[in-house]
């Protein structure tokens, strides 16, 4: 019989900030000195000692970037950080993003958007047609325009208070993207934001029957599948794989996810 | 195909051996549903106390290397939501529904008195109860004051590894009233950091479960078997089916797993049971009680 599993550490290790880059008002980048290996859509933890610890999205593995906004008191500590201060980081961990299609309609809701630079640069280098949907309450909210204004993607923006781009919600010009596709299963919406926000995603895509990959968001505590803290109940469109029973009424977003699929 | 069936008393007939032991997801009812369907022939809520503990600060818990270290603080609903819980998940599991083994905390012996009255109220197949230290007296009056507000309820002592002469002290809940022992408890240890020159988790110390657990919790269970003659839910470690295969011949009755949710995900219970069949099947055993403390035998 095979060991069911490696004995390999996979304890928290030590990054040295690089660059630091800022995107708005309460987010900002940080560019580390150091890579890891990891798909978009994949979380890390990242511990400051005597603090706390805390999940964010990779936004980039080579080097390791990470796009932070300060809501809490890890993330607040975070953002005073400066070229050449350590952090403790462990994964990456979850089910990532997957190349899909020949078009990619990628959604980011506020800092949602993190994980959605590294996914366009991954999917682009595959060859993929991609679109780009940021969406926020305000302009002040949004992030990694620029970033994505430099890329080869068509970007769309839409704030509700009309500050920046279309005014109302992302779900708008998403729609009549997806009406102007030519083949609606060579095409794949990925999605990450505020679990409302998904809902609605879901809802639109099984309306088209266009598959998607959405990243789920929760509050985590062990991370590791064990406390059941980050459970969540799934879209009723989404199909319980057979290997996976009861995952439906109680999806763990740390283990399972925090990408979901459904084609 | 070997007889899997495992009984454990008059009351209590399990499908299979294979538990889902106390901590792991026993906070939701729908987590305990997953464990149910995924192959559990038994689930075990986390340790529930008489009031609402909210739990430690991240890190809570690591994968260290050669097993886990966590430190949730007893994270829990309280008692009257447990109960809640708790019918809420045969409710839920309606035709997978298996067994039920309510956890429980207490202090001392009133305090586990008035929590195993309340948690009876869910009518859990077996209460099975952690205790705050293993000194043999208190472990007997503890173990009394439990059974006698379980009435019919079977119930279950659960010890620690960190508990010397653990075949005796078991020797003593079994003469107070237990009907099984739980065997074992993680253990307390410490994982630090160098480079922060902290420990890593944010209470300091935790305890460590996972591989490096599972040879202290043979040598308890064996310990044990040789002392009482109630059966043995034993676990620590066990991540395969060989390992189950180890703890039973050590002399446990079922088997408990927790972290091979981490290493192998829910798919662990059916994955360590196929294996734990190929091994019977090439060892020639017919059934549990074949192997059940055969290092003895």
């Amino acid at each position: 019989m095979e060991k069911p599993f490696s004995m390999e550490e996979k304890k928290s290790r030590v990054f040295t900030v690089d660059k630091v880059r800022i995107e708005n008002d309460t987010t900002h980048s940080l560019i580390m000195k150091e890579p890891m290996a990891s798909e978009p859509g994949q979380f890390i933890l990242i511990w400051i000692p005597g603090l706390g610890e805390k999940p964010f999205s990779v936004a980039g593995s080579n080097p390791l970037m990470i796009t932070i906004a300060d809501v809490g008191k890890v993330s607040g500590q975070i953002d005073r950080y400066q070229p050449g201060d350590r952090l403790w980081i462990r994964g990456p961990f979850g089910q990532g993003y997957q190349s899909y299609g020949k078009d990619a309609l990628l959604v980011g809701g506020g800092y949602g958007a993190s994980p959605l630079l590294y996914l366009a640069e991954t999917l682009i280098k595959k060859g993929i047609n991609v679109h780009v949907f940021l969406g926020a309450r305000s302009a002040n909210l949004l992030i990694l325009v620029d970033e994505f204004e430099k890329m080869p993607v068509k970007l769309h923006i839409t704030t509700n208070d009309g500050t920046r781009g279309i005014q109302g919600f992302v779900t708008v010009p998403l729609e009549e993207t997806i009406q102007q596709l030519s083949d609606v299963q060579e095409a794949c919406v990925y999605a990450c934001g505020p679990k409302k926000m998904l809902y609605g995603i879901d809802a639109l895509c099984e309306r088209y029957g266009i598959p998607r990959q959405l990243s789920w968001e929760a509050i985590m505590r062990c991370g590791m599948g064990l406390c059941g803290n980050c459970k969540i109940e799934m879209p009723d469109t989404w199909e319980e794989p057979v290997n996976k029973p009861g995952s439906k009424k109680a999806w763990l977003v740390c283990k399972d996810g925090p990408t979901s699929f459904t084609k | 195909m070997p007889d899997f069936s495992c009984r454990l008393s008059d009351q209590i007939h399990l499908k299979t051996p294979i538990i889902l032991a106390s901590g792991i997801s026993g906070n939701s009812d729908s987590l305990l549903v997953r464990a149910a369907k995924s192959g559990a022939a038994a689930v075990t809520t986390k340790s529930c106390t008489l009031k609402y503990r909210p739990g430690t600060d991240n890190p809570a818990s690591s994968d260290w290397g050669c097993g886990l270290i966590t430190n949730l603080g007893l994270t829990n609903p309280g008692v009257d939501s447990m109960v809640y819980l708790i019918n809420a998940y045969r409710q839920k599991a309606a035709e997978s529904v298996v067994p039920v083994i309510a956890n429980i905390y207490a202090d001392n012996p009133d305090e586990f008195a008035e929590l195993t009255t309340k948690i009876k109220l869910a009518q859990p197949d077996i209460i099975e109860f952690v205790l705050p230290e293993y000194d043999p007296g208190l472990v007997a009056e503890i173990t009394a004051a439990v059974r006698v507000n379980a009435g019919l309820i079977p119930i279950s002592v659960k010890l620690s590894a960190i508990c010397s002469h653990i075949g005796k002290v078991a020797r003593k809940a079994q003469d107070a009233g237990a009907d099984f022992i739980t065997a074992v408890n993680p253990v307390p240890g410490m994982v630090i950091d160098a480079y922060a020159a902290k420990p890593f988790l944010s209470q300091g110390s935790g305890w460590i479960s996972g591989p490096s657990l599972k040879p202290i919790a043979l040598k308890c269970i064996s310990d044990i078997y040789k002392e009482v003659s109630i059966p043995i839910i034993g676990m620590g470690g066990v991540s395969s089916g060989l390992d189950m295969a180890e703890m039973i011949l050590a002399g446990a009755s079922a088997v408990g797993i927790g972290s091979a949710l981490y290493y192998r995900g829910y798919e662990a219970f059916t994955k360590i049971l196929v294996e734990f069949e190929e091994f019977m099947n090439s060892e020639g055993y017919n059934n549990l009680s074949e192997i059940c403390g055969k290092i003895w035998r």
